[in-house]
This record gives C-alpha cells, structure tokens and sequence, in this order.
C-alpha cells in the first residue's frame, strides 16, 4: 500500500541519498515546526519540563501519520528540524531584540551563583553569531551543538546522524560549551 | 585562530577535562611542552568551566525561548525597589502571582531571594486576601524542605508581597534523570517530599498544587518544595469560594490535579496524596498515568474516568506513547539505572499497589495521609515483611480466582547511594591516592576515600555503550580493594563496621545493579556473607544492640539469597540465627521498639520458609512454621504493647494474627484459623474507622472477610459465610467506578457477586442466587471483551461460569450445569497448557473436571464422568505426592476417587448384566472409595466445602458408601 502522504515518502527518498527530496521536505516541516514554536513562544505552554523533542516528535507524528516509521528516518528528521528550529527561534528573538528598549543586552549569566533551574535568559542572537563562527573553525562541532540544543537530540541519536562515536560527541559537546561560553562574554559577535 | 590550531586545542581540552584539578597543570606542561600559546588557549577555556556552570546550554533552545516569552519591559516591577529588596528581573509565575529574583539592596553580601507579588492587574480585595492568608500559611512552615519564608510587607500601593528563600535547583524529574538515579534512590528523595507535605498537613495545610515543577532540587541533593501559592488553610476563616469562579487558582498544570479538584469537590489532604501519587508515578514509570489529552476538557475526563495502568505494565511495552510521543522504555530504564527487565521486576508487586492507591478516585480510598504514603513505601524499602507483604495473600473463597502464589521475592531494593560525580576523575589517580594514603596508615581518610572511591563512578562511563563491564570492574576493583582493607580493620571496630556496610552496598549493587543470572546473585551472596562475617566479628566484640541488628539485617539477607539460589536449607539456618540472635537482644532489652520489629520480622521470615504461601520456597513443615507464627503474634504482642496507641502496631499485629490464621487453615485446620480472622477482624473495624489510615485498613478489612467466607462455608455456616461476603462487597463495590470500562473494579465485583450467589444459591434462595449468578455473568463476559489478555480476568470468568453450574445443579438442571462446566475447563485449560507452572489453574482445573464427572454421573453418562475424573485425577494426585501437597489438592483427589466409585456403583446396580459383570464393577467401586479415603483421611479438619470453593464428599458418606458395598459383597 503506498503511502497517501508524502512526508514518509520523502523521507524514505532522502534516507537513500536522494537530496531533491530533503529540499521538498523543508517547506512542508518548516510550516509544521513553525507552528509549534510560536505556539510555545506565545506562552500558552509555561511549562518547567517542556521537551522540544516532544513537540518535533509530534510535528512528525502528525506530518507522517505514523509512529513506528523507520529510525533512521526519524533522525534524518530530526537533524532537518533542528536546522530550522535554529532558524526560527534566533529570527523571533532577533524580532524581539528589535522591538526591546535600549536593545538586547548580552545576558549570559557568568555568575554561578545566580543560575536558576530555568535559565531564560540565554541570549539567542549571540548564540547563533557565536555558532557561526564556531562553524568557520569546525563546522562538525558547529553541527553537534546545533542539534544537541536547538534539536533536542540525545548523545546517541546525535552521534547516529554525526556519524561518530557517542564518546566524541560528549567531547565535543563539552569543548564546543566552554568555546562558545567565551565567545559570547568577549561579545565576539 | 585556525581550524588546525582548534583542532589541537580541542584535543588537549578535552584531555584536560578528565583530569581531576590538581593533575591540570602538570598535564598540561607536559602535553604543551613549550607551547605557551597553545597552553593559554587551553586556560582560558579551562577557566570557564566554572562560570559555564552546568547550566549554560543545558536547557534547549525551545524550552528557553518558550519561558523568555513574558515581555519584560512591560513589566513595572523590573528594576523596582520593594521594601529593602530591589528586583532584578522576573523569573516564573507562582500561584497568584508573578515570581522576581530580588536582592537586599543594603546586604553587603548580595544575597538573592525570590520575590511573589500579586498578578499584575489583579488586585482585587479577594486576591489580596488570600495572598495575605499565604503569608500566614508560610510563616507557620519551618521545614527543611519547604522554601523557607524570609519577609513580607505591602507596598504604598497596598500590593502584598513575600519574600522567600531562592531556591536553586533542578525540577525532580529532571534531576533523577539526569544523574540516572535508580528507583530506591527516587523513592528516598520522594520520601522527603512526603515528609514535607505531613508537615504542612499536620499545620492543617494543604499544598493543592503538588508537581515536579514545585519540587526542586538544591545541587546537594535537598529537595525542596515550593509554591504553596493556592494553599489551603483547613481552619481559616476566610470563605473560598468555589474554585470555577476563578481561573487563577486553576492550577495551571491539571495532569497533577485530582479528580475532586477537577471536579470542584472539596480537597483534603487526600488530594495533595492524589498529586504526590502522580509525582511518584512519573518517577517510577517515566510517563504520567494518564494518556496525554489534547484539550483540558479530555485531560478531566481521563482523570475522573479512567484508572491508570500499574507502572510495571508500563514499562513492559517496548515503547510508550504518551499521545505524541513515544519513547523508548530502554531509555526510561536508563534513566533509573535499570534495564526494562530489572525495571519491571522491581515496580510490579508492591510499588505497584501504592502507587495506584495513591491515584485512587476516591479519596476515600487513598492513603489518608502523606505519612502513611510515605511509611508504606518506607516499609517497601526496607523489606520488612510486615504490611505491604500480607497483600500477596489473597484468599478467594470462590472457585475461579487462583491463589496468588506470591513469587520470589522481589529484589531487594535497599537504598545505595550511588554518587555519579559530574566532575570527571580518574579511577587510577584515585587509587594511588588511597594507597599513599594507606601506606601512611591515615585510616580516617582511608575511610573516606573507600567510600568515594567505592560510589563515585565515572561520569564518562555512564551512558557509553560496554559500560555494564566498566562498572563491573569497578565494583571487582572495590571488592579487591575492600578485601585488602578487611586485613587491616581488624583492631578497629569503627572501621569494621564501615566495611561491614561497603560490602552490603556492593551487594546490593551486584543484586540490583546487573542482570539476575547466576553468576550475579552468587556475588552478591558473596559480598552479603562477607559483610556478616565482619558483623559479626563487630558483635561478637562489643554486644551492643546497634551490631546486633545490622548482624541480624545481614543474616536476613543472606538468607533471602540463598532463597533465590535454590538452598532452602541454608536460608532456614539463617533465618533461625537471626531469631536466635535476637530473642536474647530483646530479653535486655526489652522496650526497644527497633529489635521487637526485627524480631518479628525474622519470625515471619523463619515461617515464610518453612511453610509459607509460595510453594515454591518453603520446605512444607507446616508444624514448624505454625511456632514460628505463634511466636510472630507474641511479638507483635509486645510490641503493640510498647506503643499502644500507635495504629501502625495495631494494624501489624491484625496481620500477624491474619498470618497465622493463614498457616493454621494451611494446616488443614478451621476452627482455630476462624479464631485468628475474628479477633483480626475487631481490630481493623476499629482501625477503619479511628486510625489515620482508614483506606488501608478497610482493605484489610475486606481481605479477612474474604477468609472469614471460606471459613464458614467450610464448616456450612452459610447465614455467616453471607454476612462476611456482603461487608466484603460493600467494600469493594466503593470500588466498582462510575466507569464501566474499568476492569479491574468490574472483575472484583464480578467475583464478589459469584461468590454471594454461590452462598445464597447454598442456602436456597435459589431466585435470587439465578439473578444473581446472571449478573455477574454478563459482567463477567463484558470484562474478558475489554480486557482479552488478562489472566486474572479470565481466572474469573472461569470461576463465575463454575458456580453458574454449581446453582444450575442445585435447581437439578444438569445439562445446563454441564455446559457452564465445560465453558469453564475449556477457559482453565487454555490458561493452564498456555502456562503450565501456574499451580493454581492447575488446581482449579482439576476441581472443576470433579464437577464435569459429577453432572456426566446424574446425567447418566458413564463414560463421560469416568474421562473427566480420570483427568481431575492426572492433574491433582501428583500434587498430593510432592512435597507441596496442599489441602485442596488432597480434597480434589479424594472427590475424583469418590467419583470413580460413584460411576462404578452405579454402572454396578444397573440389573440387566451379568452377575459377573456386576460383580467387577463392585469391586471397582470398592477400590475407588477405598482409595479416596486413604486421601481424605490426611485432611485434618475435614470441611463441607473445600479450601478453594469447591463442594466436597464428605468422608462419612464415602465410608458409609464403602460399608453398604461391602455388605453387598459379602452376600
């Protein structure tokens, strides 16, 4: 029986190497995870505990009307999401910058003693400057962070999609935090 | 900087980073050799560590940016001066109102608290009212794990606020996920979430907003509670009105909300034990009881309507969807530091059953306190064989429950704190740290350092796949490590006793942490030994009370080991030093509470191996068994007397006499058992009522009735054996739910309809037993359609379509008797071939063939009954032959014989044979009675109707029988 959506199709198609299919899939999901976002981002869902990976699965759930597709295409999935979430979430703080008095003031908190269980105050915009340059020394590790944060993915399904061992996906977690830590308190923006 | 000088920087970073401290710099003079650029790259990286905290990026980008949303320039209070704090910036929102960081402007030391004012925009007089009752409700809270209250006032503008502990942590869930906490570390960490809110019930205050998100945990571990924002204070004056007219004081996650909140009924503390129950769930299962909803009107449904799944079942799906998400059960036994397997071993049974009390509808029904939710799951942790145990007893008088043969022991889950150290060391600097320190003979730090070293494990192997091996080693390496030690501890009694105590620990590892095979319980057996042997070497020294119960804790769990192992023998020897051990303690010191409970737990334990329930683990000496249970009432006995307004003693002491009820009916007895059920009975009628802990007790209450029922059918007291099964149904009919699809409630009362029908149909009232039997068979079909899986269910499909026979028979309709009768063994025997080790189908399986045989006999088939006694016979006898015999499987091989000979007899008197023919079919008959008496001669206390329901011959008649066939014979 062939699939009466076309998600799991492309899907399928860009598991086996077929790039054109990756580009079909961009605007359907984009329009999905946009949803979602600005569903939390307008506050209707103040939840402590939210899971982003909850919320993508959930896009997918909906876009491929399946929940037992094949893994490996549900973290092909997951790694596009994470591309786009980035990009949705760095425009809507930029369009919040934007709109703040005074502009956004560099906020990454350095004092210890002051980190909260929910941190909000995690400046995006400098975090995606940061990531970009991280990006021009090593764009793998650029990647890593990009889904481990911005696509909620574990140590596991990273290292599945990176292709390397999860021990050097911790590694290069935990380098890539400290890098970009000192990127964004120099204002190297 | 370029990609290449990154790439080395990298390199030796990340080195760096699995260095401990000290080791840094001399790490990285060697590595950089000369290289200053290189090596202050690495420091600056190194230096941000610290300000990095755990928290930078730690939260993902959506979750962040989901909670960045209140806009804060429209917010008048940022930068605000109130009373002496200034506000920072805002960072939740509470339960009325929003939450500030704050600072004390004129406090030197800048110190930060949490600041709640009211809802901007809200200022009604009602708000401020209760806004002003939480300050009241605060103050009077001085708890360790409750946010403290520091201050509070009123703006000029009449605006109140608090000012409260700023309490830095992480949500429990979170915590215990990411630190992969197993499940006795969670229920620790959960037992002082209990404690808390018995405080705040024992100040009349109900928290009403219970949830992960208001249990955070400091980064030592405490956890604390916070948010009594929608409080209620039980004696205020002040009038709520109904929560509907407010949606403020909805509270805002309704997943943790009771039925009765929902529903706008009155909370109690009931309630917040509903919440903690959801808390507790989540926990255990990693999933909330409940399927997600998509809109809250679905979500009030599913929590009013719906009964959740035990946690165990949860976690033996290989993937849970939880509406949108699905996830893999593996993942969530990480997370607890467990497989699936383990997982599921160590939720079913007891956790099981006081978690789903907690989530009970009714309130009623639920643990009436947080402190008896709490002590439920204290007694859970330890083990101690005294409430939670007695649930896995469960009598059924009528024909179609199986007895719930209570299975190996769950493992033992004792608290190991287990301390995953998030900065990375290295095993081997570890090691040769303590051996310096052990060649300098500095036994405090050795100490010390033992217990790090034992505990911490790598933060690198968590998580990596191998990583069952690592830890192995690491416990082999501490195990060789500890040995070494035990050479040099031997002059001091301190050390020992710490030793003693690692190697429990390792024990308890090596049972809990890796797969149950062979070889694993074999080590932890070890470990468990050695650990006694110090003990008792500690109590041989000093005979102080403190080494004896740890001597006698050790020997309790040797014993149980070697219970899992198979050697039945060593676990009694065991068992009975730790009594030996303990009767002399109590002797001097005879008002110690702590050695009473031990004692009696080692009474139980003794009696449990001897001759308890599980045919599988006890040796079948119902004689001995029945001393030690006489003795486990004496103590119980002491020590209610010792505390006797304490309701915990009363209640153990009903279920000692409920025990030894159970031994003596096991003995075969009836008259003595029915003495033990009574006086058990008064006490709990009296705990139902008076005691804290009512829901329990009204449960145990219905499980005597259940006895009670078969004690008196046994002797055919039937007006009796009536009364005791409709309290039982009262009972359990506040059970059965408004919702007809849940099937637990259903079966129960399906079975507790049949067995009244049964009675009644016993008695004559044969309409009201037919309606009766009628009901309960449609509920009984409706139940098997909704739930087809389920054992239990058509356990009692089966016994409901038994007794439909057994009423049909008594009407004299035997065809319809026999093709209820077959229905029946067609269900048991699907059960039985698809599960041959289940005893209790088996017996029931055979009982209910007798009944086959006996309505083929009145339907004159001969041939037919012959076939089913000879099959009650195959599945009965060999029981009677084991060394497991159980009364009822004696009954049922007595019956089938007298069956035999029934068939015999008759095909005997039939006129128009051969004289010889006659004469062989006499004899047949003779041999058959003869038989069946040689076994129902070794029931002691012969009843009218058999342990498990079943209608029996009564040896008189089969003597009787056997004496006019002799006299036949003889002319």
């Amino acid at each position: 029986m062939s699939s009466p959506y076309p998600v799991t199709e492309l899907l399928a198609r860009w598991n086996h190497g077929d790039l054109s299919a990756r580009d079909a899939l961009v605007p359907l999901v984009y329009d999905e995870l946009r949803r979602i976002a600005r569903r939390c981002l307008a506050g209707h869902r103040v939840d402590h505990t939210l899971q982003p990976t909850a919320l993508v699965h959930e896009a997918y759930l909906r876009l491929t009307r399946s929940d037992s597709a094949h893994w490996q295409d549900r973290v092909h999935f997951f790694a596009l999401a994470a591309q786009m979430m980035r990009q949705i979430l760095v425009d809507h703080a930029r369009k919040q910058s934007a709109a703040k008095r005074g502009g956004n003031a560099f906020t990454v908190l350095v004092n210890e003693a002051l980190a909260v269980s929910n941190e909000k105050s995690l400046d995006l915009v400098a975090l995606d400057n940061a990531m970009k340059q991280l990006a021009e020394l090593d764009p793998r590790q650029s990647q890593i962070v990009e889904l481990r944060f911005f696509g909620g993915l574990s140590i596991e399904e990273t290292a599945a999609i990176v292709n390397i061992s999860p021990a050097t996906i911790k590694r290069e977690w935990a380098t890539a935090r400290l890098w970009l830590h000192q990127a964004m308190s120099d204002g190297v923006m | 900087m370029t990609p290449e000088q990154w790439e080395k920087v990298k390199d030796v970073l990340a080195a760096t980073l699995d260095l401990a401290p000290t080791e840094r710099a001399g790490y990285l003079d060697r590595r950089c050799n000369g290289d200053d650029q290189l090596r202050g790259e690495v420091v600056r990286l190194l230096e941000r560590e610290h300000a990095a905290g755990s928290n930078f990026l730690r939260q993902t980008a959506l979750a962040q940016a989901a909670t960045a949303v209140l806009p804060e320039q429209d917010n008048p209070w940022i930068g605000r001066r109130v009373g002496a704090y200034q506000i920072v910036e805002q960072i939740g929102v509470g339960g009325m109102g929003e939450v500030y960081r704050a600072f004390r402007a004129d406090d030197q030391f800048h110190k930060e608290v949490a600041l709640k004012v009211v809802r901007a925009g809200q200022d009604s007089q009602f708000v401020v009212a209760r806004f002003r009752n939480e300050r009241q409700v605060l103050a009077s809270l001085d708890h360790p794990n409750i946010a403290r209250l520091l201050d509070g006032g009123t703006t000029q503008e009449g605006v109140p606020y608090l000012v409260m502990e700023l309490v830095e942590g992480q949500p429990l869930g979170e915590y215990c996920d990411e630190r992969q906490l197993s499940i006795s570390e969670r229920l620790n960490l959960f037992l002082q979430v209990c404690g808390a809110v018995q405080y705040a019930h024992q100040r009349l205050i109900i928290h009403r907003d219970i949830k992960p998100s208001n249990i955070l945990l400091t980064p030592d571990g405490t956890p604390k509670l916070l948010d009594f924002g929608i409080a209620k204070v039980l004696d205020s004056d002040l009038q709520w009105e109904a929560s509907q007219t407010l949606t403020a004081f909805r509270p805002l996650t309704p997943e943790y909300a009771s039925p009765e909140q929902i529903n706008g009924e009155a909370v109690t503390t009931a309630s917040d034990v509903y919440s903690l129950g959801v808390v507790l769930y989540d926990l255990l299962a990693g999933r909330g009881p409940y399927p997600a909803a998509r809109y809250s009107k679905e979500l009030a449904n599913v929590i009013c309507r719906l009964d959740p799944d035990k946690p165990s079942t949860i976690v033996s799906r290989v993937r849970i969807t939880n509406g949108a998400t699905p996830v893999d059960v593996a993942q969530i036994a990480r997370a607890r530091n467990s497989t699936p397997q383990k997982l599921r071993k160590q939720l079913s049974g007891d956790l099981d059953n006081i978690v789903l009390m907690a989530l009970r509808k009714e309130p009623s029904r639920r643990y009436a306190s947080a402190e008896g939710f709490g002590e439920d799951i204290r007694r859970h942790l330890q083990n101690l064989p005294v409430i939670a145990r007695t649930d896995t007893v469960r009598y059924r008088a009528a024909k179609f429950a199986f007895r719930h043969k209570t299975g190996m022991a769950a493992a033992t889950v004792i608290a190991v704190l287990l301390i995953v150290s998030m900065v990375g060391i290295s095993w081997e600097a570890h090691l040769a740290r303590v051996q310096r320190l052990r060649a300098e003979r500095r036994f405090q730090d050795v100490r010390e350092l033992a217990n790090s070293l034992i505990f911490d494990v790598h933060d690198s192997l968590q998580g990596v796949p191998g990583t069952t091996n690592a830890r192995r080693l690491i416990v082999d390496k501490a195990v060789h490590y500890l040995d070494s030690l035990e050479q040099e501890a031997r002059d001091d009694s301190a050390l020992q006793r710490e030793l003693a105590e690692a190697y429990k620990r390792i024990g308890d590892v090596q049972g809990n942490d890796f797969s149950t095979n062979l070889g694993e319980t074999e080590n932890a057996l070890n470990s468990y030994k050695k650990s006694l042997s110090i003990r008792q070497a500690v109590w041989t020294k000093s005979g102080s009370v403190e080494d004896a119960l740890a001597m006698a804790e050790s020997l309790r769990l040797v014993s149980q080991n070697q219970l899992f192992a198979g050697d039945l023998s060593a676990g009694l020897e065991n068992s009975r030093k730790a009594v030996e051990l303990m009767e002399p303690m109590e002797e001097h010191h005879p008002k110690d509470a702590k050695v009473l409970l031990e004692l009696m737990g080692d009474y139980q334990s003794a009696a449990n191996i001897l001759g308890g329930e599980n045919s599988l683990s006890n040796l079948g000496d119902n004689a001995a068994a029945l001393l030690f249970r006489h003795k486990q009432v004496e103590a119980a006995e002491r020590l209610l007397s010792l505390k006797p307004d304490d309701d915990s003693m009363q209640g153990n002491f009903a279920i000692a006499l409920c025990t030894l009820g159970d031994q003596l009916w096991q003995d075969g007895q009836i008259k003595a058992p029915l003495e033990q059920y009574l006086k058990a009975q008064s006490i709990f009628q009296v705990l139902a009522v008076h005691s804290r802990k009512t829901a329990r007790a009204r449960y145990l209450l219905d499980q005597v009735y259940e006895r009670l029922v078969t004690v008196y059918l046994a002797k055919a007291e039937l007006p009796a054996a009536r009364k005791a099964a409709r309290s039982g149904l009262q009972i359990s009919m506040q059970l059965s739910a408004a919702d007809p699809r849940d099937v637990q409630a259903g079966t129960t009362l399906a079975d507790d309809d049949t067995l009244l029908a049964d009675i009644e149909s016993r008695m004559g009232k044969n309409h009201q037993a037919t309606s009766r039997i009628n009901k309960a068979l449609v509920l009984v079909r409706r139940m098997a359609e909704l739930s087809p899986q389920d054992m239990e269910t058509k356990g009692s499909q089966a016994g409901t379509y038994t007794t439909a026979g057994d009423i049909s028979c008594r009407v004299g309709d035997f065809p319809l008797a026999l093709k209820f009768y077959q229905t029946a063994t067609a269900i048991l025997s699907k059960i039985f071939s698809d599960n041959s080790s289940n005893a209790g189908a088996r017996e029931h399986l055979a009982a209910t063939y007798n009944s086959v045989g006996n309505a083929q006999l009145r339907l004159h088939n001969p041939t037919a009954a012959l076939i089913a006694f000879h099959k009650a016979l195959a599945l009965s006898e060999p029981i009677t032959a084991s060394a497991h015999s159980t009364v009822q499987a004696l009954y049922t091989t007595a019956d089938a014989y007298a069956g035999l000979g029934e068939v015999e007899a008759d095909l005997a008197s039939n006129p128009r044979q051969a004289k010889a023919s006659q004469w062989k079919h006499w004899k047949e008959a003779l041999s058959w009675y003869r038989r069946s008496l040689q076994f129902s001669s070794r029931i002691k206390e012969p009843g009218f109707v058999s342990p498990d329901g079943f209608d029996c011959i009564r040896r008189e008649s089969v003597t009787r029988r056997l004496t006019e066939i002799e006299t036949i014979t003889k002319r």
